[in-house]
Parts: structure tokens; sequence; C-alpha cells
């Protein structure tokens, strides 16, 4: 990788989807369709990290809740990350945090949304960390047994300003 | 519809809903009986037979309904579904054309129309059903589909380059005509802008690109920034888009690497030959190194770009041969290993710039020969990798001996042990630090594996793989080297078990399935019944089924929602899953290993033989990863994937050609089935067939040098046999083969027996000759051509040199295509078994030269399954156990003993049972076949 090549998510979206067959340690299992749909409905808000051959190193997958969504959830629209992820050896060089910003930045620019929200393991401190230190989120509210394991999640959130 | 009808009807769906289709057909009789006329009733029966696998009878329904023409919406849902089971999407677009123009007002119709066009690539009939919609309705989004279905035309492969200018200025023409701008919506935006581009009317792309509206869609839309980019570069403007990538890099703090390259595009843009172009260059060099400087002090350790900046500026000027300071690029690299050599990016960062030599080369050795320390932290465990990667790089061949290579091998080793315990309390998910070490370590003994010969270092490969894998769990890097290796040694299921637990998913059946697909029948026991292989194909094969019916979905919810942006991605993206090399490579493996486990039959040489003909008509797209296999080989070496594809060779376009010719070659032959008979009794619609010049009969006869260079030795001896044994039988077969009436008279009437109805839209013409003696004469009988004569001798000769000398994978290979070769002389030869056509058609003669072939194959598989079986037997031995583990035994007495026993336990299984089953595979053919 040459330096990072961040907001490249531009002329390739869908063979991402081939090209992400590199990432063969994510943790997510998500059906090709599932991606198209993001990738349709909320273009904006997702973004891949790549290197200089291509290769795509890290990613985010981000959708909104209109306000008729979000009534259970406080009425206002926001926007939420599905999943992030980077290749292993593509860490510690802030690229999940710039993947981050982006996305939130066009959830609050594109899509004028009040606050985004996420869910992380319990477990994951190095996660936890990030979104807390580094991005600002708080600790919402926990939703026990989550995740298919059983292992609680923490809602995280993070209230949106003009950032840019 | 009445409510009493309706409510009879909503069963139905219930039970197609929750897949109980014999209950949903049972529902549908009910309903048919009282209302034997209801179309939407028939449609429902007709999609439950299909999903119930009942073709014919789904086909006849189909028929009638078609027959009607509906036009209510429930009808033609039920029957669009019936229609893609069927892959009958030409019938689809009729039947939605007949629905639309009844009803030339209802825009949902002709929307469906639309798609109807769209599921079927059908862009031109698309294009004028939009066009008419948005005469009809006055929308602006129906005039953007008939654009975006012009620029589709465009890009198809079937439309010849010279309609392509015209159909894109016919799109400039319709988009210009919108009510509209097209910058009121981001998508439209693109789209004109694509239309532009390729119609190299930059200047005018340009002038919508700097309205107030342009840029801000720019700034927001990242594919239309890319747009501009790409734009930009077309019209030479790299100066002024260096420009602009600067301020956003001063003013935005943008660390886009990209903008960086742009600044770097633009430097470099005006160079020439002359003089005055070079000084004024070096003036613009000197203001980039001086922003890259700047960046680079700025950002400090918090960000690369600048010093890759200045790495990647100084190279392009070596390159243009500008550069004014010799030592600046050792510098730079030296510069940028002390500040980000304990990242674990480092190495590719600079991979790029290490084309040192001289005294360079030995200075910047030299630096990473001092850098290492005591490991004690992670910072330093990083640094000594990068280290070790970067002075792997660059060995010289003198430096790569074996004792060299060992030696190397046991530092990497016992650094990874000392640095392992940075990582003690690591969470099981997370991987170990110090991995690259060992896998560093397997890589230098498959290189001393690939100098020596010597199987005992994939031997020790492993064993440091399996060892490190067991510490870090998620380092599926080292899985995929192990499977590599596992392959090579002959231990197929241990590879597999591997392979299993990468968890492989959706789209990555396509591109990591090469890694135990390749060539797996050399592997399969199917002959003795144990179908692992042939499932493992099936079930990667899968995503191939839900990308024909999802992927679809998607490129009409784009159009529904104007993602245009989308659409041609979402088609490509089709494209190389459906027309995926991989997606056949694993269809001819599996053949492969069909015809050893089921017995040889009509029924299967039909059905393949459609299916290869299919697939012979495909333009393949390779979307193989290969890459993701690390390589810290040298780079005068080969890199890690080439050093361990199974055989020495990589298979691609011509190895699936060649198969594919053998196998069609062989099995039209075997088959009753004409062109002729093939069109009539064909359900779907056929492929689009790429343009391609010669009759098929031509094509199977080409045998192109690129094709041969991607087979092993001997794939290459049963391809030529294969070759001159359909040559000589060829003219028999076309003497014997019964004319399409008769087959087609055969299959009426069997089709009749089955669903009770005759068989429909096929004439018979009454059978003029029947079975009978034909009126010409019997081809002349000549003799066994010598390729076929000898094949299996010298196949004998193969197995017995590599028996002493070989691998137990190549001692495999030749068992296994000497297997397919006996396998495709019964296929060739099955339509001459009956005593009764033997007779009538004066074959006699013919058929007594089979026999001593027959009788030499079969002595030679049953000697070589005798080999097998003793060789089976050595492997169990305790002796040779001990051989193996004793060849592992490292210096370092940390690396646990139990593991490496263990695993040797499961390779030595692996190849005990493969042999094993080979052994019994061969036997049970010889005994089905030798008649």
């Amino acid at each position: 990788m040459q330096g990072i090549s961040l907001p490249s998510r531009s002329s390739d979206e869908t063979l991402i989807l081939l090209k992400a067959g590199n990432l063969v340690n994510l943790p997510e299992n998500y059906l090709m369709k599932f991606w198209m749909y993001h990738i349709m409905t909320w273009p904006q808000l997702s973004f891949v990290a790549e290197n200089d051959k291509g290769h795509i190193v890290g990613y985010v997958l981000a959708k909104m809740y209109d306000e008729e969504e979000s009534e259970e959830k406080g009425g206002d629209i926001h926007g939420h990350v599905n999943s992030i992820s980077v290749l292993r050896s593509y860490r510690r060089l802030g690229l999940a945090k710039r993947l981050m910003m982006l996305s939130q930045d066009a959830m609050y620019s594109v899509y004028k949304a009040k606050y985004v929200s996420l869910h992380v393991r319990k477990s994951n401190l190095a996660a936890i960390g990030l979104y807390r230190d580094t991005l600002g989120f708080e600790v919402a509210e926990v939703e026990k047994k989550y995740y298919g394991d059983g292992e609680d999640a923490y809602v995280m959130k993070l209230v949106l300003k003009n950032q840019s | 519809m009445s409510v009493a009808l309706d409510r009879q009807i909503r069963p139905i769906y219930d039970a197609l809903d929750t897949g109980s289709h014999k209950s949903a057909i049972t529902e549908c009789n009910k309903v048919l009986k009282k209302h034997p006329k209801n179309a939407l009733v028939k449609a429902l029966k007709a999609l439950a037979l299909v999903r119930y696998q009942k073709v014919e009878e789904a086909l006849v329904l189909c028929d009638e309904v078609l027959e009607s023409k509906p036009t209510d919406d429930s009808t033609l849902n039920a029957m669009m579904h019936v229609l893609r089971g069927l892959g009958r999407h030409k019938d689809m677009i009729t039947m939605y054309d007949a629905a639309y123009k009844k009803q030339p007002t209802n825009e949902e119709l002709g929307a469906q129309t639309f798609f109807a066009n769209v599921r079927a690539n059908n862009w031109k009939s698309a294009q004028q059903i939009a066009s008419k919609m948005y005469k009809q309705f006055q929308e602006d989004r129906y005039l953007y589909w008939s654009v975006m279905s012009n620029v589709l035309q465009a890009n198809d492969t079937n439309t010849p380059p010279e309609m392509r200018t015209l159909l894109y200025k016919l799109a400039l023409r319709l988009i210009t005509s919108a009510p509209t701008p097209s910058s009121v919506h981001s998508d439209r935006f693109y789209l004109h802008l694509t239309i532009l581009r390729e119609l190299s009317e930059y200047d005018e792309a340009m002038t919508l690109l700097e309205t107030p509206t342009g840029r801000n869609i720019c700034e927001i839309n990242l594919a239309c920034n890319e747009m501009r980019r790409d734009i930009m570069r077309l019209r030479g403007a790299l100066e002024e888009e260096g420009k602009r990538a600067e301020q956003r890099i001063l003013e935005r703090s943008d660390r886009n690497w990209l903008e960086f390259l742009s600044v770097v595009d633009g430097t470099f843009a005006s160079l020439t030959d002359s003089e005055d172009a070079k000084e004024q260059s070096a003036s613009k060099i000197s203001n980039t190194l001086a922003l890259f400087t700047k960046i680079s002090v700025q950002d400090g350790r918090k960000d690369r770009s600048g010093l890759l900046g200045l790495l990647e500026l100084e190279h392009r000027a070596r390159k243009h041969g500008v550069s004014t300071d010799p030592a600046r690029l050792l510098r730079l690299i030296e510069q940028y290993f002390e500040t980000f050599g304990d990242k674990a990016c480092c190495f590719e960062d600079l991979k790029p710039y290490l084309s040192l030599d001289g005294e360079d080369l030995a200075t910047w050795t030299k630096v990473l020969e001092t850098c290492f320390s005591a490991l004690s932290s992670i910072e330093a465990v990083r640094r000594a990798i990068n280290a070790h990667k970067l002075l792997r790089y660059n060995l010289s061949a003198s430096e790569l001996s074996v004792d060299a290579e060992s030696s190397r091998a046991t530092l990497y080793i016992s650094q990874y042990l000392e640095g392992l315990p940075l990582g003690k309390a690591l969470p099981a998910t997370e991987l170990q630090h110090v991995d690259d070490l060992a896998i560093l370590a397997g890589s230098a003994f498959v290189n001393i594996w690939k100098v020596s010969g010597d199987e005992k270092y994939l031997y020790k490969a492993a064993a440091i793989l399996e060892f490190a894998l067991a510490k870090s769990k998620q380092a599926f890097q080292m899985r995929l080297m192990l499977i590599r290796i596992y392959r090579l040694l002959g231990a197929p299921s241990v590879a597999l078990e591997h392979y299993r637990l990468l968890r492989v998913k959706q789209v990555q059946n396509d591109t990591l399935s090469h890694f135990v697909l390749s060539r797996c029948s050399t592997f399969s026991l199917a002959a003795s019944g144990d179908l692992t292989f042939t499932s493992e194909c099936l079930e990667s094969s899968q995503i191939y089924v839900s990308n024909s019916q999802e992927t679809n979905d998607y490129v009409i919810r784009a159009f529904s929602a104007e993602k245009y942006s989308q659409i041609p991605q979402f088609i490509l993206f089709e494209d190389w899953l459906e027309n995926s090399l991989q997606r056949d490579i694993t269809k001819l493996e599996y053949l492969r290993m069909r015809i050893t486990h089921e017995t040889i039959s009509s029924d299967i040489v039909d059905l393949e033989l459609i299916e290869l003909k299919f697939i012979f008509d495909r333009l393949h797209h390779d979307n193989r990863d290969f890459q993701i296999l690390l390589n810290y080989q040298p780079k005068i070496v080969e890199d890690f994937n080439t050093q361990t594809l199974l055989f020495d060779k990589p298979e691609g376009h011509g190895w699936v050609w060649s198969f594919l010719k053998s196998y069609i070659k062989v099995f039209s032959h075997a088959s009753d089935l004409s062109d002729v008979v093939e069109e009539k009794l064909l359900v779907g619609d056929r492929p689009q067939v790429s343009p391609k010049t010669g009759s098929l009969k031509d094509r199977l006869a080409q045998r192109k040098d690129e094709e041969i260079a991607e087979l092993t030795r001997d794939e290459l001896s049963l391809i030529s046999y294969i070759d001159s044994l359909a040559e000589w039988l060829e003219p028999f077969h076309d003497y014997v083969r019964p004319p399409a009436s008769v087959v087609l008279a055969d299959v009426a009437k069997n089709t009749e027996l089955k669903t009770g109805l005759p068989l429909r839209g096929v004439d018979i013409p009454p059978p003029q000759n029947g079975h009978g003696k034909k009126e010409e004469e019997t081809p002349p009988i000549t003799d066994v051509p010598e390729v076929v004569a000898g094949f299996f001798e010298n196949m004998k000769t193969r197995f017995e040199d590599s028996k002493h000398a070989g691998s137990l994978s190549e001692i495999l290979h030749i068992a296994t295509i000497t297997q397919e070769a006996f396998l495709l002389f019964t296929t060739e030869t099955m339509r001459f078994k009956p005593a009764s056509v033997v007779k009538i058609h004066k074959l006699g003669n013919l058929v007594t030269k089979f026999k001593p072939i027959r009788a030499l194959a079969v002595g030679v598989l049953k000697d070589m399954a005798a080999s097998l079986e003793r060789l089976s037997a050595q492997e169990g031995t305790s002796e040779k156990r001990k051989e193996i583990v004793d060849a592992c035994v490292f210096e370092s007495s940390e690396i646990d003993h139990d593991i490496i026993t263990n695993t040797f336990k499961k390779v030595i299984e692996s190849r005990k049972k493969v042999l094993e089953g080979m052994a019994k595979g061969l036997l049970k053919i010889c005994t089905t076949y030798d008649y």
C-alpha cells in the first residue's frame, strides 16, 4: 500500500465483492445480496481502503435509519455502522478511524443524520477503545446476548456535528 | 376473482412460500377440478412443478398459460417465476410484450416489460420500451432508462465497434433533450459524464463539472469525483489536477494517496527531452520536494503519505533520468525504515523502491543487519520482521545455497521462539506478533525443497507452520501455505481439513476454491465410493446459482432506484461470476470424477454434453485469487505461489479448452443428440454466443500451443491419445448413429409415457428407415492408431519411473490419467457394444480391434493398483513415520514434539488412505468395464 488511497469506493463498488475475497479473516458472513443492498441504498456511506495493487485492506459498511424506522430508537434519523474491518497487516495506521470519519461525514452531510450508532462485542476492548477514545462514542445501552454465541453487545452512540 | 376462489388460492401460495411443493401441486389440482381454465392456478401449478423438478409437466402447463396471453398481475408474476426457473427469458419478454400491448396505459406493465428485457440483456428492445414509456407517461426517469439501455448496448461485447459510437451519440442526444438538467441527480449526472467521456467530449464535460452544482456533486459523490479525475487525465490536464490535489493536501489535510499521486503526475506532466523542459521540471520537482518534505515533517509518524510521496517522487525522477541527488533514494529508504520500520506494512511500502545495487545495496544491507536488537517489545519484533523481509527480498543467487537457507530458517525460528512470549496474554482470536517469522521459516524451507527436490524440507515447512498455527489459530495465511504443501505431499484430506477451517463463504467460493479443487480429480476416491471431492465441487458451485438468481434482481432494483452508476458494475459482476474460469475448472474436475463413480450411460453423456457445449461458448473471466498467498521469497526466485503449484503447471484458459475439447469430442461421438435434436429439446434459452469463427467441429479440431503449454506431460499424452482415438472412430459413429427423426420419436415416446401427454412443439416426421440398415457402405475398417496402441504401455513405464523417483502426488496423477483414458475409451466404444449393432453395420472387424486395447488397459491398471497397495502398506510402517519425524527435529527443544508427531501421523494416514482407495477404485473400474 502506498500511503492510503482511502476513498477508492469510487469506480467499482460491486467488483469489490470479488476483490474482497482477499479478506479471508473478516468475521462477517454477509450474503452477497446484503452487500449489494447496502451499496445500492446508501452508496455514500460505505468505503473501502485499497493498497496500490488494488487489494482491499479495509472497509466500513453502514446504513441509515430514517425517522419512521427510528421510532423505537428515539425518533431521530441516524446512521448505523454494520461492520468495519481492517486487514491485520494494515492496522495501527489509523485506517479504521479514517474509514469511520468518512462514513460519519457522509451520514451528516448527505442524510442529515443526528447521530450514529453501532454494536460492539463487550470483549472487544481494542474496538471499544477506538470508538470511545479516538472517535468519541459513548456506551448507550447493553443488548444482552446480541451475538450468535451468546455474548452481550454494547450499543455505542455518537452525536454528529459538522466535523469537516 | 371471486372471494371463494381467492380463499382457495391462498393455500397454494402458502404451500409455495414454505417450500412444500408437493402439497402446492395437490392444492392446485383441487382448484383446477372446479376451474379447469383458470390461468393463475395453472401458472402456480407450473411453478410448483418446476420447483419440484418435474420440468416436463411444467412445460406443458407453461405453454398453455402463455397461449392464453395473460394480462393480470398475479398470473404474470407467477409466470415470471416459472419462466425464470426454466431459463426462458425470451418467452418472458414475449409474454409481457403481449400484455403491455393489450394495456398500453398500464405503467406497471410497461416497467415489467422493460425489466424482462433487462433480465435477458436485451438492451435494444429495452431502450425502445423505455422511450415508449417516456412518451406515454412523461417521466424523466424513463428517458434515463432509455439512455442507460443505449449505453449498455454499446458496452455489450456482441455490439460491433462501429455501432458503439453511434449508440453513445444517440444517448447523448437523448440526455441533452431532457427537460431538467442531469445535475439534479448525482447518478444522472454520472451517466451524463460517462457518455461525454466515451465520446471524448472533454470540454463539454468540464463545463458541466465547473458549474456550482457539478462541483457540489463531486464534493460528496466519490464516483463522480473519480470520473472528474479521469476526465482531467484524459484531457491531459495533469498539471491542473496536480495543483488542485496540492490544495486539497494543504488546505483540507487530505491524505488520500491518490491526491499525492496526482501531485507527482502533475510534476512530470510536461517533461519532454528538450533541455528547456528539463530545467523547468527541475524547479517543479524541487517544489514538490518541498511540499512533501513539509508534510512529512508535519505528520511525523502519524501518516506515511509525505515520506512515501518523497520516495515516489525520487523513483519517478530516476525513471525519467532527471534525479539530481544519487544518494537521495537510499537516504529516503533508510529514513522510511527508521520512521515506520515498526509498522507491519513497512516491507510492502518499500518493496517498489528497493531496486538498489552495488554500494547502495551493501550499505542498505548493513543497516538492516545491524538493526536487530533483543525482541523484548512488540515494536522490536515488527522491526525485526521487516528487516528480515527486506534482507530476504534482495538476496543474490550465491546466498541461497541449502546451507545458507537452512541457517536462515534456524535464525527465523529462534527469533520466533524468542518473541513468542510477548503474545502470551492475547485472546485466542488475535494473531501472534511473531507469526511472520514462522511464515519466513516456512518459506525458506519451501525454497530449499524447490532447489534440492528433497521432500524432507516440505515436512519441515509444514512442521513449523503447524506449530505456529496452533499458537495463532486465525493465521489463515499459514493455512493457505499448508494446503499447498500437503497437496504436494500427497495428503489431500489434511489439505481439505485446513481449507474447511478457513470457512470460505460467498464469493470466496469462486476466488479461493482453486486451493483445493485445482486438479482435485488426482486425489479423488470417487471410484471406490468416497464422494468428498465431488460434493466439495457441488458446494462451491452454489455461488453461481445464487448469482444468476440474485444479481439480476439487483440490476432491476438499481433501475428502479435510478442508481445508474452501479448498473454497469452489477452487470459486470454478474458476468464475471457467470463466466468464471474457476466455475468451469470445477465443472470439469467434477465430470472427471463423476465418470469414475457413476456407470457411464447415454443419459450422463447426453446431459453433460449439452452443458459442455454451453461452456464451450463462454468467454471466461479469471477471478481466482493467487495474490492472497504471502510471498517473502527473494526477488530472483519464483514466488511462493508458483513454487508450490501442483505439478508445476498452473491451469487456466488453455487447460479448460484442452479438456473441454476432448470431452466434447468423445461425448458427442457417444451421444445420439445431434444439433438438430438438441435444438428441439432444449428447454431454456441458449446462452449468448460470443462471436467465434468456424463450426464446432473446426473449433474442436484446433489445439493451440498456448493451450498445450498448460498441460502436464501426462495430461498432454492423454489429450493426444483422445484426439487419435476420436479421429479413428468418428466415421463409424457417424455411420451408426440413428437419424434425428428416430431419436426425436424415441424421446416423444418416453415423454408421453412419463407425463401422459405428447411432447409439444416438436414435429416428428415418420422415420424413413427406422433402425434398419443404412443404404451406404460400412466405412473401411482402419488399424488402431499408434498413439492409441502405445498409450497404456507408455503410462506403465511412466508409472514405474515415477514410483522410484517421483512424488506421491505425481504417482497418483499418472494413475488417474491412465484411468481416465480407459474410461474415455469405454465411452467412445460404448455404441459398438450391442452385438446387434455390430452385426447390422458389419463392424465385427472393428470391434475385434478393441479387445486387445481394453485387455492391455485393464492389465496396466491392475498392475498400478497392486503397486499403489504396496506403497500404501509401506506408508503405514513405523519406520516410515520415524523417518519423517526425525527429519523434522529442530534445534530448539521448545518446538512441541507432540504437534509434529500428530501432524505427521495425519499426513501419513492421509497418504495411506488415498493410495489404498485409489487402488480399490482402479480395480473396481476394471471389473465394471472389462467386457
